[in-house]
């Protein structure tokens, strides 16, 4: 029961160290990283594929592998990766020459002449794999559009438009592309983006030059398109919103939360978190490195390519589906995407303010709006969270851990007036008790105690005009384990089943104690009973009982009677004594006397006996174990005494007390413990000394419960002159009972 | 014609009530002597001859078995007198020799006395009687030898060789080795008394074994057991668990 608590206990602690707020993470040359000089990264068949400048490298997760020129590559430095419908991944290294990747090796593309010719050290631009396996590759400057068959053909696509300086090719469906060229590279360095399907072009971008572009299809079935500082929303028909960005944009990406993420030239990544392409309305990340490549793996992980820095990842969010509590304004934010309402044939992006039904237009040349500017309201978001230090992803809502209690928060404001100054206020509910004011653009709390936050911000221009809405963050940061509820009921649990089992554990000890006493006890009483029988030893009893039938026989009726009676107030004292476990010093030393009487009677007053006791013993209240004495007095007579013929045999007992403890020695001056032996061991018949086995017993058990100790010394007194023996004395000391 | 007895016994009490006793109930018989050691009892039957002694058994300076182990031959009768002695008790009842119990009655003393009186000369079996109860008196002694009535005599067999009793009513037949069977007018239960503190075991109501000749036991309701002669005899269900245990300290 015990065990499996503990390990309830374990377990419950392993469950609140569950995951918290993914931050990035950062992996280096140090880590494994061929180089911190990254090009592209690709997910391909279960492996982050990693281009640099030194080689390409796979990753599992825990291993990188990497592939040279000695593995089939064409050189180390791989620029661009792309994986095709065949399942081959292609390496464009920085020569432009094709390698692809199939069944665990690098295969150079056949040298065709014409591919050669036609590549010609240009730069390719873009590859792109058809569903049939087919592979498009677009050049800049002139190359052109080249389709790989097979591996083998290569073919020139022809289209008039395109006119050999397309830059960008992707097949949305069998029948449907979408092309970027310059139409006209060299005369109006116009970009155009033609859906083939409906034989309709869009101009996307006054952009003009080869410059990297990027293109992507969201899962919402609409296009991202990107170029330059410009990324481009729209669907098959129509632009719904584009904006532009402080630097060049290198890659973008649609993370499988539908989160928008672009890598910028020397300006970091930024995201777009409602999917939506919106100006101002993004997080930043990495300051002002170079993301050159984004990418996710299935374990939900987003990867970050870096020039400079080698890899970030951000783990996946488990709080990716948790709905935050109504105070969110996340209807705000997807109120604002609504808002964004998407036009126009003259390159123009309006946003609908439903509120006041200001409306704002951007187009590619100027901002315009429409009503009064002064009096529209800045709009607030934010744009950054770091959680002790770290960027986190972003979002609205925030489970940490009490040791996540350092929250910084960047916000910013932006309205259709360029280069405003906004006044902001911002507020964490429940630890500021009122609006803080600033022209900070972040707020920083350090070691805030465990609770439920609401953090809210907004702005204010230069006209005095607020924002129509505050931007909110919710942060819920846990208590430690031991400040929890479950924790504290664990503890009381845990300590009331160790109380229980202390309980346990203590009644069975005393239990048992109980049963090791009665067991004792038991064993006293059978003690007791036998000192008792002792005492009461049959061939005593009937001896005398026959040395009295003697005054009878011979008419002694005076004799008869006076032992008779002496006799019966011996057994009655006796089994009197034997009831209790101490006696006074008076009742032992009367029965002592009248046993020595009875004994006299049977040896034919053989031998004369004195009981002294000093006048320091209280006969009355100094009590001792009763019929501990008389075993040693029967010794001395029966075993000293009753042996000689030439002198008058003398038992002389006398008690003496000695600070707390009673001395009593039986002296006799019979024939000493050695010849009474040797008398013995003649005797056919054995000797059985059950009385002083007894006392014996008795003994050890008494001193089992004192601590002064009962002790028995005997004394064999030898005649100086003749050496012979000339009795014994035994010497008990008896510890005084209470 | 009147028997001469000497009255041995340490104390005075004892033998003059003894004296007494026997002055007053028993004019067949007469005190020729007392004496309180086995010494002086010792000369004195040599001088006296008696036709019988009453010997108390626990004396100083030597007990009354030390005083018979003297003589090379017992021309007379013996009649113990004890107080109290679990031990020699036993083996005198072993060599099915007569005692008496003090403070002695009357009526016991009267028989003890009658049976002396009527009993068959017969010296051989007395000194055989004596024998056997000088030898199992010993304490280390083993090879005990036991008296049984059979019919009017004695038979004298050693306790080893007994192998097990069974009850017949008021007799009981002690089957021994080598197919020897006695039918003895003591009941089963007198035996399992006196053969207490030896090695045997009553199995069943008419069952006493010896276990130094039990071979095997059989399990079963109560089980049965085989002796060293092949016998089978029934354990009964009631002693089972106690035999077993006793089995468990062999």
């Amino acid at each position: 029961m015990l065990i499996r608590l503990l390990l309830f206990i374990c377990l419950s602690f392993v469950s609140v160290l569950y995951a918290q707020v993914p931050l990035f993470k950062q992996l280096q040359e140090q880590d494994g990283l061929l180089s911190n000089k990254i090009y592209d990264l690709k997910f391909y068949q279960g492996y982050l594929w990693i281009a640099s400048d030194k080689g390409l490298s796979s990753y599992d997760g825990k291993q990188f592998t990497h592939y040279f020129t000695q593995q089939g590559l064409s050189e180390n430095e791989i620029i661009k990766l792309q994986s095709d419908a065949a399942n081959r991944l292609w390496a464009v290294g920085a020569s432009s020459r094709l390698n692809y990747f199939t069944q665990g090796k690098f295969l150079l593309l056949p040298s065709n002449e014409t591919f050669l010719k036609l590549l010609n050290n240009r730069i390719i631009s873009t590859i792109n794999s058809e569903s049939n396996g087919d592979v498009i590759v677009t050049t800049i400057l002139g190359g052109g559009t080249i389709r790989i068959k097979n591996l083998t053909q290569v073919e020139t696509l022809k289209q008039d438009w395109v006119n050999g300086a397309s830059f960008f090719v992707k097949q949305l469906s069998p029948d449907q592309f979408i092309w970027g060229s310059n139409s006209n590279a060299i005369v109006n360095k116009k970009l155009r983006v033609q859906l083939l399907k409906k034989n309709q072009e869009i101009n996307l971008s006054a952009s003009q030059g080869y410059s990297k572009a990027s293109f992507i299809k969201l899962m919402s079935g609409e296009y991202l398109y990107a170029k330059d500082q410009e990324l481009i929303h729209f669907n098959d028909s129509i632009i719904i919103g584009r904006s532009f960005l402080e630097k060049n944009i290198e890659c973008v990406y649609e993370d499988h939360e539908g989160k928008i993420w672009v890598g910028l030239n020397a300006g970091g990544a930024v995201c777009f978190p409602m999917g939506t392409i919106s100006q101002g309305g993004y997080f930043s990340y990495f300051g002002n490195k170079t993301i050159s490549a984004i990418c996710g793996d299935k374990k939900g992980n987003l990867w970050f390519a870096s020039i400079e820095s080698g890899l970030f990842y951000l783990p996946p969010n488990p709080y990716s589906n948790y709905t935050p509590p109504k105070v969110f304004s996340s209807e705000k934010l997807n109120k604002t995407k609504n808002n964004v309402q998407t036009t126009n044939s003259n390159n123009s992006l309006l946003i609908n303010n439903l509120l006041n039904d200001d409306v704002l237009t951007l187009n590619k040349d100027s901002v315009s709006i429409k009503n009064n500017a002064d009096t529209l309201p800045p709009l607030i978001y934010i744009s950054g969270i770091k959680i002790n230090e770290k960027d986190t992803l972003p979002g609205n809502y925030y489970a940490l851990s009490y040791s996540e209690n350092s929250i910084k928060i960047n916000y910013a404001a932006f309205s259709a007036v360029n280069n405003q100054k906004f006044q902001f206020r911002y507020r964490l509910t429940d630890f500021d008790k009122d609006w803080i004011y600033t022209d900070n653009t972040f707020a920083q709390y350090n070691a805030l105690p465990p609770g439920d936050y609401l953090f809210s911000v907004s702005a204010m221009n230069a006209q005095g005009v607020w924002s129509k809405e505050n931007a909110n963050v919710f942060f819920k940061i846990s208590p430690p384990f031991w400040q929890t509820l479950w924790f504290f009921i664990l503890l009381v649990s845990f300590i009331a089943v160790l109380v229980i089992l202390f309980f346990i554990i203590r009644v069975k000890q005393i239990k048992k104690r109980e049963q090791e006493k009665t067991q004792l006890h038991k064993r006293i009483a059978d003690i007791e009973l036998q000192a008792l029988r002792a005492q009461m030893n049959p061939h005593f009893i009937f001896n005398t009982l026959a040395s009295i039938q003697y005054f009878i026989t011979d008419n002694n009726v005076e004799a008869a009677n006076q032992y008779l009676s002496k006799f019966a107030k011996l057994m009655r004292s006796i089994i009197y004594n034997s009831r209790k476990k101490t006696v006074p010093l008076k009742d032992e030393i009367q029965a002592l006397e009248l046993y020595i009487q009875m004994e006299q009677l049977r040896c034919n007053y053989s031998f004369d006996y004195e009981i002294k006791c000093s006048e320091n013993i209280d006969q009355n209240d100094d009590e001792i174990p009763g019929l501990l004495i008389q075993p040693y007095v029967e010794n001395a007579i029966w075993h000293g005494l009753t042996y000689i013929k030439d002198r008058k045999g003398i038992l002389k007992i006398s008690l003496d007390k000695k600070k707390d403890f009673i001395k009593c020695s039986i002296e006799d001056n019979g024939i000493g413990r050695k010849k009474s032996m040797e008398i013995k061991a003649q005797s056919l018949k054995p000797h059985q000394s059950v009385g002083m086995s007894i006392t014996k017993e008795r003994l050890d058990i008494l001193n089992s419960f004192q601590n002064n100790k009962l002790s028995v010394n005997i004394i064999d007194k030898i005649n100086q002159q003749t050496q012979e023996a000339e009795g014994t004395t035994v010497e008990i000391f008896i510890p005084l009972f209470d | 014609m009147a028997i001469n007895v000497i009255i041995i016994d340490d104390e005075k009490g004892a033998r003059e009530s003894l004296h007494k006793l026997i002055e007053k109930y028993c004019p067949q018989i007469t005190v020729a002597a007392k004496a309180t050691n086995i010494d002086e009892a010792y000369q004195l039957i040599k001088e006296l001859s008696p036709q019988l002694i009453f010997l108390d058994i626990e004396m100083p300076n030597g007990s009354g078995f030390d005083l018979l182990k003297k003589f090379d031959h017992i021309h007379f009768d013996i009649i113990f007198t004890t107080a109290y002695d679990h031990y020699a008790i036993k083996a005198i009842k072993y060599s099915a020799i007569d005692y008496l119990l003090k403070p002695i009655d009357i009526d016991d003393l009267k028989n003890a006395i009658q049976r002396v009186l009527q009993k068959q000369k017969n010296k051989s079996i007395q000194n055989e009687q004596l024998l056997s109860l000088l030898n199992n008196i010993k304490p280390e002694q083993t090879d005990k030898k036991i008296a049984l009535h059979e019919g009017d005599g004695l038979t004298f067999v050693r306790l080893k060789d007994i192998i097990r009793c069974e009850s017949d009513g008021n007799y009981t037949t002690i089957i021994l080795e080598g197919n020897r069977k006695i039918v003895t007018s003591k009941t089963l239960g007198e035996y399992e008394e006196l053969f207490a503190n030896e090695n045997f075991f009553r199995i069943h109501r008419s069952h006493l074994i010896h276990l130094h000749h039990l071979k095997k036991y059989i399990r079963g309701e109560g089980g049965y057991v085989i002796m060293s002669d092949g016998s089978q005899v029934e354990v009964s269900r009631r002693k089972k668990q106690e035999f077993l245990d006793k089995l468990s300290f062999l």
